[in-house]
């Protein structure tokens, strides 16, 4: 038990080494995505990418999640080589990906997508599958409750804290979240923010956040990778040692707006450049 | 059925009611008027009158009904269960799609009722080539409609069922088929209009049975009361058909209810 236990604690180990994206060729107006970007992730550390949009970061997202392959570098998983240029991308349970628009399979209920990745997993009992699935969407903020329904009956909010559900039972290494609270109103995003950081004290895991917006990833992060944009590249990385437990309530402290202000300049530098070459495209 | 802003049940029986009576009075103005030939239509209260004296309690009326009602339940269900599994290998085979797909696209575009003559020559039976022709009136429609519900299929919804572990089997099964069920069912919808209508021409054209002869005797034996007799069966036919396939949809996309 003490053995499985040090091996649960040393799960999600994430080596990123050169790792380089071109689409296209890069000498005949190719883009180059990710230009060696190297980074390491402890176990259950919770990163968050920002950069402003296709700087990027949701192509470093879909080779962690097995989407994409690199034409560049490597991404080692606790050891074993996940992502290169000679290894087959492939997508499996041990890093799930929580997508942006929401992938929810609206004709399974909820507690039936929530076992849909759990149950193809070499699982012990359906049964104690069941009843962990119920026991983390209680914990997820009563959502055991709307566990027959299905997922057009209940709010955007809540499809988000399912599909996270969804993702955690199958008890990946990495949690991969890509923008997924892009599409929300103020007071529904602080909400979800508090849930995030709540859940990422009962269920630690190595997390991947994507967002383009820095006070969100400055919120949630133990750490906050700022990209730039064409090529891709990791400009800055920003340790937050706001302390945990954490809230919104941070927000508001001396210690928060004085990381924001010193960060600040590195993202809207970035946002500007980005903004730019969009203009100088359409030109 | 939610594009429209919701009348509640009984304003919309009452507008339905007089939507028909408004229309039973038109076909009654047109059967008088001096525009059309003396006789030619029968205006509805004779309709009805000659359908409960000659019709109603006749059992070979009913055994029209029957007969076209069994015709189409086969050519419809034929037409399903050889369309559904080539649309799917359609789909999801790029191989198949290269091989099958040209010639499926020469054949598309033939209609029904070309096929009677060949049909006629080549199954033993009428019976067997009434029922192809209906059958291939609803396989194109299913066909494409599977094909176009695979390519509809959000790739996120693939993408998801990987990234939690799905095996093949998996995704088939859970994934992809539920997610074409609606393409499906729209399929059936249109299905069974084009079946009834290929199979009433061809009943016409070569059988000896049916609504749609029973239609086209009444035109030979200059009755028109039979003709408008005929023709309201089939409608009711129709209707009816569709209001199976609305309850099988109800049924089977519950999730897309609210």
């Amino acid at each position: 038990m003490a053995e499985t236990q040090s091996q649960t604690r040393a799960r999600g180990a994430v080596a990123i080494e050169h790792l380089g994206k071109v689409y296209g060729q890069a000498d005949k107006g190719g883009v180059v995505a990710l230009d060696d970007c190297s980074l390491d992730i402890a176990p259950n550390e919770f990163i968050a990418l920002v950069g402003p949009s296709g700087c990027g970061k949701s192509t470093l997202a879909n080779i962690l999640a097995g989407f994409d392959q690199p034409n560049g570098g490597s991404v080692a998983l606790d050891g074993q080589t996940i992502a290169s240029s000679d290894v087959l991308a492939k997508p499996g349970p041990d890093r799930v990906m929580v997508f942006q628009h929401g992938a929810l399979f609206p004709w399974m209920t909820i507690l039936d997508n929530v076992l849909y990745g759990a149950t193809r997993s070499a699982a012990p009992h359906s049964q104690d599958l069941r009843a962990s699935a119920l026991d983390l969407l209680r914990r997820s903020g009563g959502l055991d409750r709307v566990a027959e329904r299905f997922p057009g009956q209940v709010s955007s909010g809540m499809q988000r804290r399912i599909e996270i559900v969804r993702a955690l039972m199958t008890d990946p290494a990495i949690l991969i979240l890509d923008e997924p609270f892009r599409a929300m109103d103020s007071v529904a995003k602080s909400r979800m923010h508090n849930h995030v950081l709540a859940l990422h004290e009962s269920v630690p895991k190595t997390t991947v956040f994507i967002t383009h917006d820095l006070q969100e990833a400055l919120l949630l992060a133990d750490r906050v990778v700022v990209m730039t944009t064409r090529p891709g590249r990791i400009k800055q990385i920003v340790d937050v040692d706001l302390p945990r437990p954490r809230t919104t309530e941070v927000l508001a402290s001396e210690a928060f707006l004085e990381l924001k202000a010193a960060t600040h300049q590195a993202v809207h530098e970035e946002a500007l450049k980005a903004f730019e070459a969009g203009e100088k495209e359409r030109a | 059925m939610v594009f429209l802003p919701n009348a509640s049940k009984r304003t919309s029986w009452r507008r339905g009611g007089t939507a028909i009576l408004l229309f039973v009075l038109l076909w009654a103005a047109v059967a008088h008027s001096p525009l059309i030939a003396e006789g030619s239509l029968p205006n509805p209260w004779e309709t009805v009158d000659y359908f409960l004296s000659e019709f109603l309690g006749d059992s070979g009326y009913w055994s029209s009904w029957w007969v076209s009602f069994q015709r189409v339940l086969y050519g419809f269900l034929a037409a399903q269960l050889l369309g559904i599994p080539l649309g799917l290998l359609l789909g999801l085979s790029r191989r198949a799609n290269a091989f099958v797909f040209p010639v499926f696209e020469l054949l598309r575009p033939i209609p029904p009722l070309a096929w009677v003559p060949l049909s006629i020559l080549f199954w033993p039976t009428t019976e067997s080539s009434i029922v192809f022709i209906t059958t291939v009136g609803a396989f194109f429609i299913i066909v494409m409609n599977v094909l176009y519900g695979i390519h509809g299929i959000p790739k996120q919804y693939l993408w998801q069922a990987r990234s939690l572990g799905a095996r093949r089997s998996a995704i088939f099964l859970r994934i992809i088929l539920p997610a074409i069920l609606p393409s499906v069912i729209a399929g059936m919808v249109l299905g069974i209009a084009v079946t009834w209508n290929v199979l009433i021409a061809a009943e016409m054209i070569a059988s000896d049975s049916g609504l749609g002869r029973l239609t086209w005797e009444g035109y030979v034996s200059a009755t028109p009361a039979v003709v408008i007799i005929g023709m309201a069966s089939i409608g009711l036919a129709g209707v009816i058909s569709t209001a199976l396939i609305h309850v099988f949809e109800r049924a089977a996309l519950r999730w897309r209810s609210e």
